[in-house]
């Protein structure tokens, strides 16, 4: 089995990608990212589907997820991965441009475990994404698998 | 004849005697001590003497004795005192005695005469004498108590008894020579001793006997010795011979120990004796053998024989000493032995001086030594002497003995004697006491039966007399008249009164009275009435509280030993309360009531007839019925008064005429009279009641008057008026319901609803109308009439029942109810317009929605993107670019921060429009200190002057006013930058109409003339290099405040200072909610 801690990033922006990879790479973070464009796809990647059916059975140790993806939104993903028995103990941090009072409760209600507003100077960016990466994937302490 | 009191004075006399015969013998005893002569103190002088103080003893105790019969207070206190010091000084000599000690209380009285010495035991009291006197005293004691106490009495008498028994037995050992008896082993009691406490014994028992037998006689004029007197005197007998008995037993004893020890004592004298002729022997043996044979041992035996002899002489002597006659024997012995032992000494000494021959003949010569033949003759005289006293001694013993047995069998006799006499003398008592008891027995038997026969006999007229008092139908009771209590009641008392026998029995009479009666009736009582007494009509009390009235009969009698009284009670409650209630009737009839006689006089007037006419009583009584009538009216009315009493039957007087009443003042007043002929005894009467109707009269003009007002009132209302009657016609019409009911009022009245609107019975009106004329309750209903000719009319309808059936009060709303349909259309297409407005207000406000989210989240990205690429490119090709290069790159990050501000801020603005407002109470002083802590980076540590009022409460949604206050103080701050002493003043405005608050500053101000422009987006008076800012902020505050209801406006002069004002409507509770 493959023992590195994933990150799944799902985000459509594709400069999006390319700064947060940036960022994340600042923390050496970056070669343990699994990119996907939109939401449909982060759930093929979770559920083991079609391009992602040999992925390793390892989950992600935290899922960075946009809400404004195209095919299924961020919030649609979020729905799912928290109501699913297997999935619902990943950890979920939304990193949106939005900073709307209804995103912000819609999320929470659904039980994410951080929201992150992207801040528009990139070096602002930068610091919330290696803390980002920093908490969850170094500091955090995830349940075991089996249980 | 009785002879009880010689025999009571002979023992008086014999009492008195015997004290002063026992003072008498004292006296010569104390004359003898004192002139010590043995004759006066023993009689006999070969008799021991009486002790002196026995004799002072027998002189206070006769003395005393004789002193009790005369028993005066200082008498009796003499006597007391006497026999305490006799009893305590014979009681210490007992002591002495019981416990061997010697104080000598017997001599602290008189000292021993001269003559007296040598006398062994000189003058002291013996202690049978002493146990007399303490007897004798304490029965002195007794007595002197005497007469309180009869026990005392008695046990007086049993010590006297005890006494004179003692004394007599005393004289009678003297008499019969039994010295053993009198005497004893130490100190014997004298002869006169003993006759004397027999004598005091004698008069002493003497007084108790005969100061009882005299106090019994007294009292009972009969003499006769009580059982237990007879077992006492009895007891004391027996007592004192038990007491002789020891006495003796105690004497003949120590007799018996004395003689053994005489005996032993003789016979240690004869063997002293013979020892001592031995040891002679043995000495004259020793020296002639010294003398023979010169041996030295014989001289030594010699010496020790001598040595003996003198022992032997020596212990003789002692053991004789108390025989005169052997002394003097032994005095001539010793003589002889010591010439013997002379002649001994002076042989050994020849013998030693001249030789055996010498010595030898000497022995032989003998010159004047006694010979062994004469010392045994000597010797044997001694002897003889002293078995004959052994002889003699035993001689005594054996003649004491016989006495003694004498004596005993003569007590056994005397004690049987004695016995057998008390049995006689109780047993005739107790055969005396049966037979008594027995008569009585029988005699009470008899007398019970009398008693029976005389009970029965009584018991049945009782029983008559009970059933006559028991059943009388009217109450009845007795009483004692001294303590009023209820002796005896009757059924029919237990039935009208309510209380139980027992409860009756425990009252008086006072606790059937109510209160008020009480006093009345102690009165009464009190009053003694003799015989027969009829008490009148009196309250009484029952049990339940009621009170009533009855009639008392009382009769004064003996019942069971005691003053009562018989009562009789009727009650009359019924009576006297049908005959108040009859004259209250008449009295308080509010009609006058009079009642006239066949002539036409008048019998009876009640007090509303007085009131009426202004007559009393005693004026019309017996005067003619005309006189209450006016003048005009008497003739006619004396022929009607005939008429009727031809014809008499109950009728009102005078139909269809004005009758009227004169006063006794002479006016008139109209009536209403009543007559009615009754039947009494003393023959048909006429009873008139009569009405004053003046004030009916009156107020029947009154009605008729208001009657008029109301209808004409009616007639010129506004309002429709009509009464419909209980068969539904018209009573009432005024013109106005005439006009409504598009009829008129001669066609409506008289005539019935359901004649006049055919169908009318269907309508709500007629239901209506109908449930007010049953239940007789107010209805109002608005209602659509509908006309026969088919027009319809709106009215509103007010049904109130009234006597006469129901009055409806109408009033045309036809044209009201027009306009307000056509006012409701016209509303209700108001609210359409207002829907359909909305909804249009709503998409808009969803477009703007989606806007400001795609602007927040869309516009953000690519300046993300601008930013980042930007600072990345500088990170990596920043060696390649020229200091002009990088300034771009400076110029493109900042401006992209500050396009990140803007839309921040842009997306704040149009989301205060959007959001819901949450109303609530504000505090608005803790509202502008959140905002001041919030604006503590923008002050930055500048030396802002704050001056903050004081603020109402308002309502309103807290966070967005925050936003204002931080909004107005951020700009304040921000504008006063420029400023050494910056100054910022937060503080409201009273106004009437509404709250205005305002925040100035002393800062750089602005041009009043673009105050417009101020609070709308975007707009800036100042440029960004001068004060950064995004044109924002007050446009936010206008926006909130407006959707508080409130204004925003602001004053200035350039460098002048700022003043922004904002109101908010004074109570505002609701918002709208765009």
């Amino acid at each position: 089995m493959n023992n590195i801690k994933r990150i799944l990033l799902a985000e459509d922006n594709v400069n999006d990608i390319e700064l947060t990879l940036e960022a994340l790479a600042d923390h050496r973070l970056a070669n343990e990212v699994v990119v996907v464009h939109d939401g449909a796809e982060a759930l093929d990647y979770l559920y083991r589907r079609d391009a992602f059916k040999d992925r390793p059975m390892e989950n992600p140790v935290v899922i960075l997820l946009d809400l404004k993806m195209p095919k299924v939104d961020g919030l649609e993903v979020l729905r799912t991965i928290k109501s699913d028995p297997d999935l619902k103990r990943i950890p979920v941090v939304i990193l949106t441009s939005s900073r709307e009072e209804s995103d912000l409760i819609r999320s929470y209600d659904l039980g994410v475990n951080a929201y992150v507003v992207k801040p528009v100077a990139f070096q602002e960016f930068v610091e919330a994404i290696k803390k980002i990466g920093a908490f969850w994937v170094l500091t955090n302490e995830p349940p075991s698998r089996k249980s | 004849m009785n002879r009880t009191p010689i025999m009571l004075a002979a023992g008086k006399r014999i009492a008195q005697i015997c004290a002063i015969l026992v003072a008498l013998i004292g006296g010569v005893a104390i004359a003898g001590w004192i002139y010590g002569s043995r004759v006066l103190t023993s009689l006999d002088i070969h008799y021991i003497p009486m002790a002196p103080n026995t004799a002072i003893f027998f002189v206070v105790l006769g003395i005393s004795t004789f002193l009790l019969w005369f028993p005066t207070g200082i008498n009796i206190l003499l006597v007391r005192f006497a026999g305490l010091v006799v009893v305590l000084m014979s009681f210490l000599r007992v002591c002495e005695f019981v416990f061997h000690f010697n104080i000598g209380v017997d001599r602290w009285i008189f000292a021993v005469p001269e003559a007296f010495l040598g006398l062994a035991p000189i003058g002291r009291m013996a202690f049978f004498t002493a146990v007399n006197f303490l007897f004798v005293g304490s029965s002195l004691i007794l007595l002197s108590f005497s007469g309180e106490r009869r026990n005392l009495n008695n046990i007086a008498g049993v010590n006297t008894i005890v006494v004179a028994c003692l004394g007599a037995a005393f004289c009678v050992a003297y008499f019969l020579d039994a010295p053993f008896f009198y005497s004893e082993a130490v100190i014997p009691m004298a002869l006169n001793t003993a006759v004397g406490f027999f004598l005091l014994g004698v008069a002493l028992f003497a007084t108790v006997t005969v100061k009882d037998f005299s106090q019994q006689y007294e009292a009972e004029k009969h003499l006769h010795v009580s059982l237990d007197r007879k077992i006492l005197a009895a007891f004391g007998l027996a007592f004192s011979a038990i007491l002789i008995v020891g006495i003796i037993s105690y004497n003949s004893i120590a007799k018996t120990l004395e003689s053994a020890r005489l005996e032993t004592h003789t016979h240690e004298v004869l063997a002293e004796v013979s020892a001592l002729l031995s040891s002679i022997k043995d000495m004259e043996n020793a020296s002639r053998g010294y003398i023979i044979t010169n041996e030295k041992e014989q001289l030594v035996e010699y010496r020790a024989s001598v040595l003996e002899i003198s022992q032997h002489l020596g212990r003789i002597r002692s053991l004789t000493e108390d025989n005169p006659g052997q002394q003097e024997r032994i005095r001539i012995l010793d003589s002889l032995i010591q010439r013997k032992v002379e002649f001994g000494n002076k042989t050994i000494e020849v013998f030693e001086a001249e030789g055996a021959a010498a010595a030898e003949r000497m022995v032989r010569d003998r010159i004047s030594a006694p010979t062994m033949i004469q010392l045994h003759a000597h010797v044997e005289n001694i002897e003889r002497a002293e078995r004959l006293l052994l002889n003699g001694r035993a001689d005594v013993q054996k003649r004491s003995s016989r006495n003694m047995v004498n004596i005993f069998s003569l007590l056994a006799v005397l004690v049987t004697c004695m016995l057998a006499a008390t049995y006689a003398v109780v047993q005739r008592d107790l055969t005396g006491r049966k037979q008594a008891e027995h008569a009585l027995r029988q005699l009470n038997e008899y007398l019970e039966y009398r008693i029976q026969e005389r009970t029965t006999s009584l018991l049945q007229s009782e029983e008559r007399y009970r059933h006559l008092f028991e059943y009388n139908p009217l109450p009845l009771w007795v009483f004692d008249t001294k303590t009023l209590a209820f002796i005896e009641v009757n059924n029919a008392a237990i039935n009208h009164y309510g209380y139980s026998r027992d409860e009756f029995l425990t009252m008086t009479i006072k606790d059937i009275r109510p209160a008020e009666e009480i006093a009345r009736l102690i009165n009464d009582v009190a009053q003694q009435h003799k015989g027969l007494d009829s008490a009148g009509v009196w309250k009484h009390r029952k049990k339940d509280g009621t009170v009533i009235d009855v009639e008392i009969t009382s009769h004064e009698i003996r019942y069971a030993g005691r003053d009562a009284k018989l009562v009789l009670a009727n009650d009359v409650t019924e009576r006297t309360r049908a005959e108040e209630r009859f004259r209250l009737v008449v009295e308080a009839s509010p009609t006058g009531i009079v009642m006239v006689d066949r002539r036409g006089n008048i019998a009876l007037v009640n007090s509303q007839l007085e009131k009426m006419f202004g007559y009393s009583r005693s004026e019309l009584v017996e005067k003619s019925i005309e006189t209450l009538l006016p003048e005009r009216h008497r003739d006619l009315h004396i022929q009607n008064r005939n008429g009727f009493l031809t014809n008499p039957q109950a009728r009102v007087m005078g139909v269809g005429r004005d009758l009227h009443g004169l006063r006794k003042d002479g006016t008139e007043f109209p009536v209403e009279i009543g007559l009615s002929p009754i039947e009494l005894s003393e023959g048909t009467m006429v009873l008139g009641s009569v009405v004053d109707i003046t004030t009916r009269k009156q107020a029947e003009d009154a009605l008729r008057k208001s009657e008029n007002r109301f209808r004409t009132t009616l007639d010129c209302m506004m309002e429709g008026c009509q009464i419909i009657g209980f068969d539904w016609r018209y009573l009432y019409v005024n013109e106005v319901a005439a006009t409504q009911g598009k009829s008129t009022k001669e066609q409506l009245l008289g005539r019935t609803i359901l004649e006049v609107y055919p169908g009318i019975e269907n309508t709500e009106f007629f239901a209506s109308l109908k449930r007010s004329m049953t239940d007789r309750i107010r209805h109002r209903m608005v209602n659509e009439f509908r006309f026969p000719d088919g027009s319809t009319g709106w009215f509103q309808l007010s049904l109130e029942p009234v006597p006469e059936g129901t009055f409806i009060l109408s009033e045309d709303i036809t044209k009201q109810r027009q306009m307000d349909e056509e006012l409701k259309r016209y509303r209700e297409r108001l609210e359409d317009l207002v829907k359909e407005r909305t909804a249009q207000l709503e998409l808009a406000n969803k477009e703007l929605e989606a806007f400001s989210y795609s602007v927040s989240h869309d516009l953000r990205s690519p300046l993300r993107h601008i930013d980042g690429f930007s600072e990345l490119l500088q990170k990596t090709a920043s060696e390649r670019l020229d200091e002009k290069g990088r300034r771009y790159l400076s110029i493109i990050s900042d401006s992209v921060k500050k396009m990140g501000t803007l839309i921040d801020e842009l997306l704040v603005f149009s989301r205060m429009g959007r959001t819901e407002m949450r109303s609530s109470h504000v505090n608005m002083e803790v509202l502008v200190k959140e905002a001041l802590i919030e604006l503590q980076n923008e002050v930055n540590g500048r030396n802002i002057t704050w001056t903050i009022g004081r603020f109402p409460e308002v309502v309103g949604d807290p966070s967005m006013l925050r936003l204002v206050f931080v909004n107005l103080l951020s700009n304040a701050i921000k504008y006063t930058r420029t400023r050494t002493q910056p100054r910022v003043e937060v503080g409201h405005l009273s106004d009437p109409n509404e709250h205005v608050f305002f925040v100035r500053d002393n800062g750089v101000g602005f041009d009043e003339r673009y105050t417009d422009k101020l609070f709308g987006v975007f707009q800036r008076l100042h440029a960004d290099t001068e004060f950064e800012g995004t044109g924002i902020g007050l446009a936010n505050v206008r926006r909130i405040v407006n959707r508080h209801g409130g204004r925003t406006w602001a004053e200035s002069k350039i460098d002048g200072g700022a003043t922004f004002f904002f109101s908010l409507p004074l109570d505002r509770t609701v918002y709208r909610n765009t």
